[in-house]
């Protein structure tokens, strides 16, 4: 037998093989080829139970093939004090392990089951060290097994050695849901093309060649999942064309079925997925997060989790922490429990009432205001998370003093990644702004910050593997403390503190304009509290909003303003909603950047004369039908089945319409539609019939847009009554001027 | 506020509540009632409230006792409570109320709630159930165990099995009336 030959190369994909346990695909870093080569990986479970019932497993799984091992150890289970007796059960593959453990589960639901569920991306990674996008170098045998691997980079590199990856772009001419898709546009680095749709099925046997020789690793596809691929495979079995969407060649497309599930307050739908082996599709709309962070965001996410590129692309943020502390929990040779079954320790009402509580809010004081100071704290949550070593296997701190020195599962899985993001940032200020590389750091960053803003909200998640809702409750309690005693610090040094907001304050003091004015404030509250803060800007002005039902009472997070930079910030308006009509959200933003062109209060009342003259304007358009109807596009949801809603809201008749025409309509999906004039009073806009101005019932968009208007102009004087008297009349004159507290 | 009648007014149980399993049936898992028990409860003797569905508002509580005590933070001390948001914790919390003698009466809120959970598969909801309702018979034969709990709602009506059993299991059940149906209502002649 001939010596292993060595290989470099960079991570793609992973997946299971039934055959050799695993596929894993490289780009070479000698020559750009792409190569597949097999492992073995044996995969251990354990459970854990009365010995009697572990003995009679023990009688049932003895020499049986596949089982490599059984063997009797102690492991820490992190919820409890001491090490378990556990049985190990060492399978000779990642497939019959899962098979064997679904036969067990059902014979034996009463026993605990550990490390029986986990993704083989993340054992690989406990393993070895190999994540996506890793930079490993291999030894491989004769027959393309993989005898040795080991990473040569980290995944916590700032500026890591990446793959030249080859992304191809795809996607229809139009939304193929409300049009007939005529044309297939394609994009990379080396060529763009379109390729109409003909009834002969060339397109297909053109897209097939690049497919073979541009050989993307990435395919990133609009409407993929939900219509591109699967039109694709219908229209190639019909036309028996061939066409090898997978780089894999023995493989077909793996389908993710649709789900519907519930996650931070809202429900939400995810279709169909398409999966490829060999090479990564990831579809714009069905990607979380691409809005956010794009395709550098979802690479620095897929290398950070580890989950496979594709799945990093369109799973929750919260999935990849979890992924992230079973790797912590591996590497520190904790068990992984199947099944949490940790309940809260049991507390009097007085003591729920003491520690079931929020962040802290300190709610504004309404109206407009001058040079306001916007300070926060960096990743506020998961700083305290780390400072405090809260995690649910440790003692809780005493507010925000460690209890104990030696760092739990939680806060050692979150202390490299705050770091990364911390120094990414650094890195990007060390950069001037059109600097290369500050898109693609930015988007990293990006992905980073929504690792680390879940990471919290993920110790109260009831499906949290390492969740504690003590911790939790801990981590707000933390929260509490730091922002009273920034405070404090605040007003001891002579500032007003306007609003507070679970990780930020807004400060002024007369004379204070300028940064280096807020600097010993700064430094004083780093001090104080052990965090750091930072100033995140300095208003010219910033309005704070009351409640539309009582305008005597202030609302939190309500607000918009601009900073001496020109940047406008806005805060719980429609122009933030997903549901306003872009033409009712853009109206609403050129509203602000017309006020926010004011430089000092002298300039505001040109200002207001302007945005009312502008706001003026788009009322006459409105009215008057000159705006489209795909600018007025309401997008609706459904959070349930449509029989379990008793009221029929605009949405539910809308998604009526589409369940009628044939469509299917599922809990958490997105419905869009137009209000019409007469009856029905909606048009859902995925039937895709074609519809006039003048069908639009004009009067439901007016209102949206006082509603709008009058989020807006308040603070400069212009009341919510007094506009929507004049915008339905059209008649009276009004009297135009701010209200300014300097 | 006397604790008898207003047990009785709350819920038509009979009181004192003797050592058995009640059960009470309605929208919400009738929290405001269940809280209003608890309030009532708490005001004479330690209990213990396990909640299923997240129903435990102790601010509620705490401000329903307020008119009938000089010393509200010893009658919040009365309540023992624990929460759980799955039913395999649920399975947990209660085989761990079990392994203690009980005090005082025992509360469980929306106590299916996270058995309707459709990641769950209904054999183990079924299973874990069993397990949970054996464990509450146990316990009342020591203290009053009162359940509350909702309908089956619609879009899971193949776990309609678990409120049967769950039905199957009380010694007192009482269900809330359903709304009468909407009637016309129709403008008296003026003239």
């Amino acid at each position: 037998m001939s010596d292993p030959r060595g290989f470099k190369g960079w991570l793609l994909d992973l997946y299971l093989n039934q055959e050799e346990g695993l596929s894993l695909w490289f780009i070479s870093a000698e020559d750009d080829s792409r190569v597949c080569f097999k492992q073995h990986f044996p995969v251990t479970f354990y459970v854990s139970g009365p010995h009697e019932i572990l003995r009679a497993l023990w009688k049932m799984l003895s020499g049986r093939p596949g089982v490599l091992s059984l063997s009797r150890q102690q492991k820490q289970d992190v919820f409890e004090a001491e090490p378990v007796d556990v049985m190990a059960i060492e399978m000779a593959s990642p497939a019959e392990q899962v098979r064997l453990f679904r036969e067990i589960e059902e014979i034996y639901p009463d026993l605990v089951y550990y490390g029986a569920d986990l993704a083989i991306s993340t054992r690989y990674m406990a393993r070895y060290g190999v994540f996506p996008l890793a930079l490993c170098e291999l030894e491989v045998n004769e027959n393309g097994q993989i005898e040795n691997i080991r990473a040569v980079n980290s995944r916590w590199d700032v500026l890591p050695e990446l793959p030249p990856l080859r992304v191809l772009e795809i996607g229809p001419n139009c939304d193929p849901f409300r049009e007939k898709a005529t044309t297939l546009l394609l994009r990379c680095d080396r060529f763009e093309q379109s390729l109409p749709i003909d009834p002969q099925g060339d397109y297909l046997r053109t897209l097939d060649e690049i497919l073979e020789d541009y050989n993307p690793d990435i395919l990133v596809s609009s409407w993929g999942d939900a219509w591109l691929i699967p039109f694709l495979l219908r229209q190639a079995e019909e036309k028996s064309i061939p066409l090898q969407l997978n780089r894999d060649t023995d493989r077909t497309v793996r389908w993710q079925k649709e789900t519907t599930y519930f996650s931070y307050g809202h429900i939400i739908y995810r279709p169909e997925e398409a999966h490829l082996f060999g090479r990564c599709h990831i579809d714009r709309k069905s990607a979380m997060m691409w809005s956010d962070y794009s395709l550098a965001g979802t690479l620095e996410m897929a290398r950070v989790t580890t989950l496979p590129i594709e799945k990093a692309a369109r799973v929750s943020p919260g999935q990849g922490i979890s992924a992230m502390q079973v790797i912590t929990a591996l590497e520190q040779d904790v068990l992984v429990p199947y099944q949490k079954r940790q309940f809260e320790e049991f507390k009097s009402g007085l003591e729920l009432i003491q520690s079931d509580r929020g962040g802290m809010v300190y709610q504004p004081l309404t109206g407009l205001h001058t040079d306001v100071a916007q300070i926060d704290f960096i990743s506020m949550y998961p700083a305290i998370i780390i400072l405090g070593n809260i995690s649910p296997e440790v003692p809780l701190p005493d507010g925000l003093t460690p209890a104990h020195e030696n760092l739990g599962v939680v806060p050692l899985t979150l202390k490299p990644l705050y770091e990364k993001r911390v120094a990414i940032k650094l890195k990007i200020r060390s950069y001037p702004e059109n600097h290369p590389l500050v898109k693609n750091l930015k988007e990293r960053a990006a992905a980073l910050k929504w690792l680390l803003v879940v990471c919290f909200g993920f110790l109260g998640y009831k499906n949290a593997r390492y969740g504690r809702i003590e911790a939790h409750e801990a981590v707000t309690k933390g929260g509490r403390e730091v922002l009273l005693r920034a405070k404090e610090v605040a007003e001891e040094e002579g500032f007003e503190v306007l609003h507070m907001y679970v990780d930020a304050l807004w400060v002024k003091k007369k004379g204070c304009s300028k940064p280096e004015h807020f600097s010993q404030l700064i430094q004083k509250i780093n001090h104080r509290t052990g965090l750091t803060i930072n100033l995140d800007g300095i208003y010219r002005w910033v309005a704070f909003l009351p409640s539309r039902v009582d305008p005597r009472v202030p609302v939190a997070n309500r607000y918009f303003g601009v900073f001496q930079s020109g940047e406008i910030k806005v805060r719980g308006l429609e122009a933030r909603r997903r549901d306003t009509p872009l033409w009712i959200a853009a109206v609403q933003k050129e509203m602000i950047r017309l006020l926010s062109l004011a430089r000092s209060k002298d300039e505001l009342q040109g200002c207001i004369q302007n945005t009312f003259a502008y706001y003026q304007e788009a009322l006459e358009l409105l009215k008057s039908g000159q705006v489209q109807p795909e600018q007025l596009v309401i997008n609706g949801k459904v959070s349930y089945a449509l029989e379990a809603y008793k009221a029929s809201t605009a949405s539910v008749r809308a998604a009526y319409q589409l369940q009628n025409a044939g469509m299917t309509v599922k809990p958490g999906m997105r419905v869009r539609f137009v209000y019409t004039r007469g009856e029905p009073d909606v048009l859902a806009w995925d039937l895709g019939k074609k519809i006039a101005s003048t069908a639009i019932n004009s009067s439901k968009y007016v209102e949206l847009l006082i509603k709008a208007a009058s989020a807006v102009l308040p603070p400069f004087g212009i009341s919510e009554d007094l506009l929507r008297e004049w915008s339905l009349s059209g008649g009276i004159q009004l009297h135009l001027a701010g209200q300014v507290h300097s | 506020m006397i604790v008898g009648q207003l047990t009785n007014v709350l819920l038509p149980f009979e009181t004192p509540l003797p050592p058995k399993r009640f059960l009470a049936i309605g929208a919400h898992a009738l929290s405001e009632r269940m809280l209003q028990l608890v309030s009532a409860l708490a005001l004479r003797q330690s209990m213990t409230v396990l909640d299923c569905g997240n129903r435990s508002n102790m601010y509620a509580v705490a401000r329903l006792i307020r008119p009938y005590t000089a010393d509200p933070v010893s009658v919040m001390r009365n309540i023992r409570l624990s929460r759980a948001f799955t039913c395999y914790q649920v399975l947990a919390m209660i085989q761990a109320t079990a392994r203690h003698p009980m005090s005082g009466p025992l509360v469980l809120l929306d106590l299916l709630a996270t058995f309707l959970d459709e990641d769950v598969k209904l054999k183990d909801s079924q299973r874990l159930l069993a397990h949970s309702l054996d464990l509450l018979t146990q316990l009342s034969h020591q203290v009053p165990v009162v359940i509350s709990t909702r309908p089956i709602p619609s879009i899971a009506e193949n776990r309609n099995i678990l409120l049967e059993e769950l039905k199957a299991c009380a010694d007192v059940c009482w269900e809330e009336p359903l709304p009468l149906p909407n009637t016309q209502k129709v403008q008296l002649e003026l003239f």
